[in-house]
């Protein structure tokens, strides 16, 4: 694994938050966490992540307002896999034209073949 | 003939013999007759003068006169002349001098023979008058003979048909005043069957008065009718019902003028009237029994085309229009539905007139009155009246008179006018017992009147509205519910998988980095496993909440009072939230001990949902107080202050209503916190209000009564645990669809 790539956690659950850190540093990720739309933004200003993991509902900016914002000011975006426990989850995820989605409870297993696909 | 079989007498055998008449075309037999007689005359003449020779040349025309007159009477007036002149030759040839040969007569001769033909020429004329005379009055005798017979036989016959006759016949006589006029009549005849009928006999009847005896005839019109017929010799032929006498009987009376009076001819026709009265009446039955299948057919198909309209589609709106339309013009000119609103004031659903283009018109005359007479749901007549009883109102006639009382002033009165009306009937909507609504029915320009018949056919109809609009509000209703229903069960899926996410993530961390070191670094582990308990017990509480929910909504929330110092549990409390937040700070205040009756794990169960919110909604973390006081003995009173989001005024007013969530979506929550933490709290007999503070933020405020009488059943009417359970979940389906 290749210590340069970036992985951006988006999620407003702090454990969940915890959890996919934990797991992804394990792999030998980098990895930034946000706890909503607004914090993701702040964190890209500094960081350009390979990957963005993009809970939908949260306060203050959820997953939409995000993604719009993000286009805006990206041209370039990197891949965004949505993670969400609606039942919605693919509906959501072509809402704001992810490039994949994982509902939760996910496996672990499967988010780590996720991240691995997209850098 | 009758006298044919009578023995003949001498003197009519002679007569007859005289009056032998040889008819007129048989010209031999009477000319024949004629030269016979004269011959033999002449023949006697000649036998005479031979027995007495000398007497004979004196008297030579002796025989020739019967003779001559013989001829004249059989053979008329031509051979009469023809014998004369026969005799005549005859006489100068045998009897006058010269005998045996004709002329060189003597001078009195030729006189006497002269003289003889002349005598006998007029005889022959007499005997022709005379018989023809005779011959003429002969035949007249013959003739009135005859018509005596005729008569005779007429008047057998007459009696033979007036004693066999089943009719009644009689002639009357007109009784006629000084001045003409008839006054009544009198009895003349009256055959056999009506002297049975009338229980006497024409002797006794006879002369006496027809009005004395049927004094009825000059009320029902029988009287003028003789008259009539008398006066105009026109005879009637009538059907008549006569009544009076202790007679009711039907007559068929054929009046003709006789003499000075009528002949009445009367059939009692009474059975056949009957019968033809009983026919006409079947008919009419049948026709009045066909005319009413014909209307409660089309009835029926009226109500079943209503039906089919109504069931078209849920929207009621729609279909409360259609049906509008639909009943105009067939029931009405023009149709309202009123809707009771959940204010109870109604609402126009569906107004349809007749003339599609004065609806426009009728709906700018029901705006201006409604706009200057506002409803007044006491009013004791009209749609406010049949809302408020349910009982339907029918004018069938709507005068001038009406509409001057009904109106308040004249402006009313205008427009009352302008609508025109003649007939309205107002009838409720009722479905499951309850005034929904009402249907009105109005008739103006066709001069329309609602009848009662109408009315039930409006009822039927108001009967089908009231159903249609009642399953649509129900499916409406339960839209409404199921989508709620949705809503909350995608709500709590994903409530529920979010510390699922964290427990199994975590889990299965756990085992990779089991399986990769073979040995964990409990440094590394021990976080890990304080967060799935942390999970779990959210999970667990999340669960709870879901039970309680159900159990508040089926009425089976018990709580488990008992006294407990609420200043220690709430100390214990803030110090455990406080670890899963660093942003906030959590501040208690409170007097040093507070015990107080309350069920402890469902006030832990109300703080701790309280702060949740308070940390959730004050994404930028903050100050979070709590403020436990006794503003008097007998009340404790818990403030739960945060400097957070707040809530905006528009949502105010709904945050204790189930599933309501206030912010958007993002911010995690089922919506049933705050309402199952005011069910719990009014169960403790105290309220909790929420209040704004001008620096933001929001402040919840919690006050509990001391001595509040808690019953521990609140459901007493369940028999077995399993037919509690069995409504509690019943319920909570029904409930969490609210």
């Amino acid at each position: 694994m290749s210590s340069e790539v970036q992985v951006l956690v988006v999620d407003d659950d702090r454990d969940i938050r915890e959890l996919i850190k934990t797991t992804l540093l394990d792999e030998g990720y980098k990895v930034m966490t946000a706890e909503n739309g607004a914090d993701a933004l702040t964190i890209l200003n500094r960081v350009q992540p390979d990957l963005i993991l993009l809970d939908m509902r949260m306060p203050i900016m959820d997953g939409w307002a995000f993604s719009k914002a993000y286009r805006q000011s990206y041209p370039n975006p990197v891949p965004i896999v949505v993670l969400t426990a609606a039942t919605d989850a693919a509906q959501f995820a072509s809402q704001i034209k992810a490039d994949n989605f994982l509902a939760k409870p996910f496996n672990l297993l499967d988010l780590l073949d996720m991240v691995e696909h997209y850098v | 003939m009758h006298n044919q079989s009578k023995p003949v007498g001498s003197f009519q055998r002679i007569s007859r013999l005289l009056m032998l008449r040889i008819p007129q075309s048989a010209l031999l037999r009477r000319y024949g007759l004629a030269v016979i007689v004269v011959m033999v005359a002449v023949g006697l003449k000649l036998i005479l003068n031979l027995v007495s020779s000398s007497s004979g040349a004196s008297t030579p025309f002796l025989n020739l006169f019967p003779a001559i007159v013989v001829a004249a009477w059989y053979g008329g007036f031509g051979p009469g002349v023809f014998a004369t002149l026969l005799g005549a030759i005859a006489a100068d040839f045998f009897f006058l001098q010269p005998t045996s040969q004709l002329g060189g007569l003597s001078t009195e001769d030729a006189i006497n023979l002269t003289i003889f033909v002349l005598d006998n020429l007029l005889i022959s004329l007499l005997c022709h008058i005379l018989r023809q005379a005779v011959t003429r009055a002969q035949s007249q005798v013959e003739e009135l003979f005859q018509t005596d017979q005729a008569l005779r036989q007429s008047e057998e016959r007459f009696r033979l048909v007036q004693e066999a006759t089943p009719d009644s016949f009689v002639i009357q006589t007109c009784l006629r005043n000084a001045q003409g006029q008839i006054v009544d009549f009198t009895w003349d005849y009256i055959n056999p069957v009506t002297e049975k009928a009338m229980k006497t006999t024409i002797e006794n009847l006879k002369g006496k008065s027809v009005l004395d005896i049927y004094p009825t005839i000059k009320t029902n019109g029988l009287f003028d009718t003789y008259v009539k017929v008398v006066e105009t010799g026109r005879p009637v032929d009538m059907e008549l019902h006569y009544v009076g006498e202790g007679i009711d009987r039907w007559f068929r009376n054929v009046i003709v003028k006789s003499g000075d009076g009528v002949a009445v001819t009367s059939l009692n026709i009474t059975e056949i009237k009957l019968a033809e009265q009983a026919r006409t009446q079947m008919l009419e039955g049948e026709r009045e029994t066909r005319r009413k299948a014909e209307e409660a057919q089309a009835r029926l198909g009226f109500l079943a085309e209503a039906s089919r309209v109504l069931n078209l589609s849920l929207d009621y709106k729609t279909t409360l229009q259609s049906v509008a339309e639909f009943a105009v013009p067939t029931m009405a000119d023009w149709c309202t539905v009123h809707i009771l609103d959940e204010k109870g004031y109604p609402q126009e659903i569906a107004l349809a007139h007749k003339d599609p283009e004065k609806i426009a018109w009728a709906r700018k005359l029901q705006a201006e009155l409604a706009d200057r007479y506002p409803y007044d749901p006491d009013a004791p007549t009209g749609l406010p009246n049949v809302l408020r009883t349910g009982q339907p109102e029918l004018y069938p006639d709507i005068t001038d008179e009406m509409l001057v009382a009904a109106a308040q002033d004249e402006e009313q009165l205008r427009l009352l006018r302008e609508i025109g009306y003649s007939s309205v009937m107002i009838v409720p909507l009722v479905a499951r017992g309850r005034v929904v609504g009402a249907l009105q029915l109005v008739a103006t320009e066709s001069g329309q009147h609602f009848n009662a018949q109408d009315l039930e056919l409006a009822q039927e109809l108001a009967q089908r509205e009231a159903i249609a609009v009642d399953n649509a509000r129900l499916y409406q209703e339960a839209q409404v519910a199921i989508a709620a229903r949705n809503e909350f069960l995608s709500i709590a899926s994903h409530e529920l998988k979010t510390p699922v996410t964290s427990l199994r993530g975590f889990a299965q961390l756990l085992i990779r980095q089991l399986d990769r070191q073979k040995a964990l670094d409990p440094n590394r582990v021990r976080p890990m496993v304080e967060t799935m308990e942390k999970q779990a017990d959210k999970l667990a509480r999340l669960i709870t909440r879901l039970f309680d929910l159900s159990k508040l909504e089926a009425g089976r929330l018990v709580l488990e009072p008992e006294t407990i110092d609420l200043v220690q549990l709430l100390g214990d409390l803030v110090t455990l939230v406080q670890t899963t937040t660093e942003k906030h700070q959590l501040v208690l205040h409170s007097p040093p001990v507070l015990e107080w009756l309350v069920d402890p794990l469902r006030f832990e169960q109300i703080i701790i949902n309280l702060v949740d919110n308070a940390i959730k909604y004050s994404p930028n973390g903050g100050l979070i107080e709590l403020s436990l006081s006794t503003p008097d003995r007998d009340t404790v009173c818990l403030m739960v202050k945060d400097q957070g989001l707040g809530i905006s005024p528009e949502h105010r007013a709904n945050i204790f209503e189930p599933f309501y969530q206030a912010h958007e979506r993002g911010y995690a929550g089922l919506g049933m916190g705050l309402y199952i933490s005011r069910q719990i709290i009014e169960l403790h007999g105290g309220q909790i209000t929420v209040e704004f503070p001008d620096e933001g933020g929001t402040c919840f405020i919690i006050s509990l009564p001391r001595n509040h009488s808690y019953t521990l059943q609140p459901i007493t009417n369940i028999d077995s645990e399993k037919g509690a359970q069995i409504k509690d979940e019943f319920r909570s389906a029904s409930a969490s669809s609210r």
